[in-house]
Parts: C-alpha cells; sequence; structure tokens
C-alpha cells in the first residue's frame, strides 16, 4: 500500500502524486481524498507515518510484518495472530481462535509453535464455509468414528507417546466439535441487514470485515482480513483509487461498529502492508517497493486516539542515495510495535519459547513503546 | 520377523502420511479390488482427477509435510466431510468395484 495516497499523503510535492489532502476528525491531521470515510473515523485511531523495515520483497516483507522478525531459512515465526491464539486460550470457543479472512495464497502461520496455530483460512467470507457439514446422518457418522476409534487405539496400542505427538485426536475432536457448534454462525452474514453489508461494502474484504466484527463479538482471538491489489508498479494512483473505495468503507464501518459495541477498547484493529511504495513516481505512472518508511493505522485496544505518531519530510527521495537511507523522523520498528500489542493484550512479550531445534526465541524482538498507549494503559505496561 | 514397536524405542518418531499416502489410501479404501497399473483405466483415470483435485487442497490448508508437523482441523474436515469420501463411500451400481455397493448390500441384509 502506498503511504502517499493513503495515510500520509504531500499533494502539491514532486513526490505527492496527483491525490490531494482531507480533514479528518483529528485536529491538524489530514489524510488522502480516497478514504473519507475513514477521515470521519480517524479520532478513533492513531496513525503511525514512521514504520521502518528492511524487507523490501513481497514474501519476506509479509513474513516480517506478520511475525515480528526478518524471515530466516533455518526456523518459522509464528505470526503475531497466532501467538495470540496460543497464548490466550478461550475454552469457550468452539472455532478456530485465528482466523484468516479473504485470505491470500501466504498462511498466517503458527511457525515453532506447530501449525495447529495456523490461521483457519476462509477464501470467500459470508459464502458459507468448506466441509463443515457431515455427508452423512448422524447414526453412521457415530458409527464411522466408533470404528476409528477402533483403528486408532489398536495403533496408539504400541506407540502410545508418538500417537500422541501428533495431536490426531486431538485435531479431530476439535474438527467435530466446531462441525456442531453454534459459534458457526459467527462466519455467516444471513442475519445481518442489507444496510450493514452494504456499509462495508459488497466485497470480498468487506464481507471479511464484517465476519470479523462478528468474530470479534464472539470471542475469536486474532483475525486477518486480507486485501490485495496493492502492488501499482504502473498507474500507481488509479489502482489506489480502486483499491481505497475497498478499503475504505470495510475499515471505517468495522471500527465504527466495534466502538458502538464497546469492544474497540478490547480489540486491536490494525491496517497494515508488507512495506510502503516509493516516493518517486516511475515512467509507468507508478510507485515501487519501498520499506524505508511507510504507515500504518491503529484503533482501540488502549492505543492513543487522535494521535499521529512520526512524520516524512515534504522533500523526499529524488534519487539520491543519501536522501534513500534518511529515516523519518520518530522512527517506529515493527517488532517494537508487536511487542506494544503483545504488552496490551496481556500477552508475555518476553516469553522465551524453545523451538523444535532447540533456539530459545523471545515472543518478540523489542521492548513494548509505551508512548504508543494511552497514559492508563502504558503505566500498568510498564509495572508489568 | 519385526517385533512390534514400542514406546522406548520408537521415541514418538512417527513419520507423517505425504498427502499422496492419504489420498491413495482414502481411494483404495473405497475399491473392494486393488487400484495399481492393471486396473480399469476408466478407474485410473478417475484416480487420477481425484487425486489432483484432493491434493491441492489439501496441501494448502496444511503447509509442508516435510516439516512433520501435526495436521490441521481443515485437513481433518476434509478428510471427514468432503466430496471426495463422499463419492467414494456411496452406492454406485456403475462401479461394481465400489465398496459402497457392499456396504448397502450388507446393510440391506442385515435390515437397516
Amino acid at each position: 500500500m502506498s503511504q502517499l495516497e493513503t495515510w500520509d499523503p504531500h499533494p502539491g510535492t514532486k513526490s505527492g502524486g496527483d491525490v490531494k489532502d482531507i480533514e479528518t476528525s483529528t485536529k491538524n491531521v489530514r489524510i488522502s481524498e480516497l478514504l473519507p470515510q475513514m477521515a470521519v473515523q480517524l479520532h478513533s485511531c492513531m496513525l503511525i507515518r514512521s514504520l521502518t523495515s528492511k524487507e523490501g520483497d513481497h514474501e519476506r516483507g509479509a513474513a516480517f510484518v506478520k511475525t515480528g522478525y526478518r524471515p530466516e531459512p533455518t526456523l518459522k515465526y509464528p505470526t503475531l495472530g497466532a501467538i495470540a491464539a496460543h497464548e490466550l486460550p478461550d475454552p469457550k470457543i468452539e472455532i478456530p481462535q485465528h482466523v484468516a479472512l479473504a485470505s491470500s495464497r501466504i498462511v498466517p502461520e503458527g511457525g515453532y509453535l506447530g501449525n495447529q496455530w495456523n490461521a483457519f483460512q476462509v477464501f470467500q467470507p459470508g459464502d458459507g464455509l468448506s466441509n463443515l457439514e457431515s455427508r452423512v446422518n448422524l447414526e453412521r457418522q457415530a458409527d464411522r468414528l466408533k470404528g476409528l476409534s477402533v483403528v486408532s487405539q489398536q495403533f496408539e496400542q504400541h506407540r502410545q507417546f508418538g500417537a500422541k505427538r501428533t495431536l490426531h485426536q486431538n485435531t479431530l475432536d476439535r474438527a467435530l466439535e466446531m462441525m456442531s457448534s453454534e459459534q458457526l454462525k459467527a462466519f455467516e452474514l444471513d442475519t445481518e441487514s442489507a444496510g450493514v453489508k452494504a456499509a462495508y461494502g459488497d466485497t470480498s474484504f468487506g464481507r471479511g470485515c464484517l465476519v470479523a466484527r462478528r468474530l470479534v463479538e464472539v470471542g475469536v482471538r486474532s483475525i486477518e482480513v486480507n486485501l490485495s491489489g496493492f502492488d501499482t508498479h504502473v498507474s500507481n494512483h488509479n489502482g489506489h483509487v480502486t483499491q481505497c473505495k475497498i478499503l475504505d468503507p470495510a475499515i471505517a464501518t468495522l471500527i465504527q461498529e466495534l466502538r458502538e459495541r464497546d469492544l474497540l477498547e478490547s480489540t486491536v484493529v490494525l491496517c497494515i502492508s508488507e512495506f510502503g511504495r516509493t516516493p518517486s513516481i516511475n515512467p509507468a505512472g507508478g510507485r515501487d517497493h519501498w520499506p524505508n518508511w511507510f504507515s500504518c493505522l491503529i484503533a482501540g485496544g488502549g492505543f492513543r486516539e487522535s494521535t499521529v505518531i512520526g512524520a516524512t519530510p515534504d522533500r523526499m527521495f529524488e534519487g539520491k542515495v543519501d536522501e534513500r537511507l534518511t529515516l523519518p523522523a520518530e522512527p517506529v520498528l515493527v517488532p517494537e510495535l508487536y511487542a506494544t500489542i503483545m504488552a496490551t493484550m496481556g500477552i508475555d512479550f518476553r516469553k522465551e519459547i524453545l523451538t523444535p531445534i532447540g533456539r530459545p526465541i523471545h515472543f518478540a524482538d523489542a521492548l513494548p513503546a509505551a508512548y504508543l498507549l494511552k497514559d492508563d494503559v502504558a503505566r500498568k505496561v510498564i509495572k508489568s | 520377523m519385526r517385533q512390534p514397536v514400542s514406546d522406548s524405542d520408537e521415541s514418538g518418531n512417527l513419520v507423517r502420511l505425504r498427502p499422496e499416502q492419504v489420498i491413495g489410501s482414502l481411494f483404495q479404501a473405497g475399491h473392494i479390488r486393488t487400484i495399481d497399473q492393471n486396473s480399469n483405466p476408466f478407474v485410473r483415470v478417475t484416480k487420477f482427477g481425484n487425486v489432483n483435485d484432493f491434493l491441492n487442497e489439501y496441501r494448502h490448508i496444511g503447509d509442508d509435510e516435510m516439516l512433520q508437523q501435526v495436521g490441521t482441523i481443515p485437513q481433518a474436515l476434509l478428510r471427514m466431510n468432503g466430496r471426495f469420501k463422499a463419492e467414494q463411500s456411496k452406492v454406485d451400481e456403475r462401479r461394481d468395484e465400489s465398496v459402497g455397493n457392499l456396504g448397502s448390500s450388507s446393510r440391506h441384509k442385515i435390515g437397516r
């Protein structure tokens, strides 16, 4: 996503492109005209305009912003969502606690925690779930499970330790529990009014955000809604006009509805991309990958509201190497942001996990940035 | 002759089935006769199509089988309720090799 066409516009400058800025509900903060509904909701949000990364490749950048660790070949790190599901289990939840909606082909993974913490992927949110209904009647299903139990017990007879490690029975039990759970209705949109659906937008991303709100109401720990199409190497401005029409109503309505339901303070809404786009515009009218500085939006969860962190200069990269290396004001590191999110969610970010290859790894690769949090929340985080 | 493995000597090192082995087992379990290179060409073509569809879905929801991690809930749901499983176990008069036909006649015989 281009920071310059969304959260950090610089109209009238050489880098600014064709986008204009508009006033928001936060005093003296202006965002792109392509996000008019978010401009209304901005008083509930914090903008970080100074995220920095060193990963300018799609796959590596995505891995970095999902895990807070730069990817490496010897170890797969868990995503923030997987850590939240792992560390904050809720026995009342019968459906997966880590869900990816409108999912891309890159699965939010459990990494070294195990792939039982991978996100449950839903490719078409609101269109029902695959393979959740038994194709036989209850009696025959029970017969089948009895038969499976006989085979499983026989298999485990001489392999008790190994069989337990496969978590086969556990996975099967969770699948069966999910099949009969009333909470599955959270994935359905039949009971939502046409007005609400229209407010989120008749798009896969819009439906994903609406399902996300329903999953939050049930108590699911982490939900990722994916929106692809921001890789605007060509016609960047037009590409963002199209994408923002999808993004703006969905995320603005999500924040508004969570606030109306008193769920925003107990939920962290994070809108982030794997990197930003270059300040310079290429000959095809596009912007290329730019991890040096980019923006994200955070709402709820004890983060400051009506606040902007960091700033990028009006006169940005114009082809000189030294400007390419310049950091924005008040740079925020992705691991720092994730440590802060973990701290505010009550996750021990310093917890050390011994990975399957014997390496001790902390959940977060940095300390929390308390200044991102409201004063009372920051005090609690610092005390703990 | 190999003795049954004990807990102490197998040390929990079970090897997870590859997706090809899972679908191969499911397909064979749905047939009375062994499915191999001598099987009816129609059966082999059916197997080829089904295997590819299943593998695409099973691999995608279960990550890399070479990592020897545990299976996922979507994989368990696919094994239990997937289209392939239903087709393999249903009564099909056109396929005299189908296990579904055997089940149907057994149920008929015992009056269920």
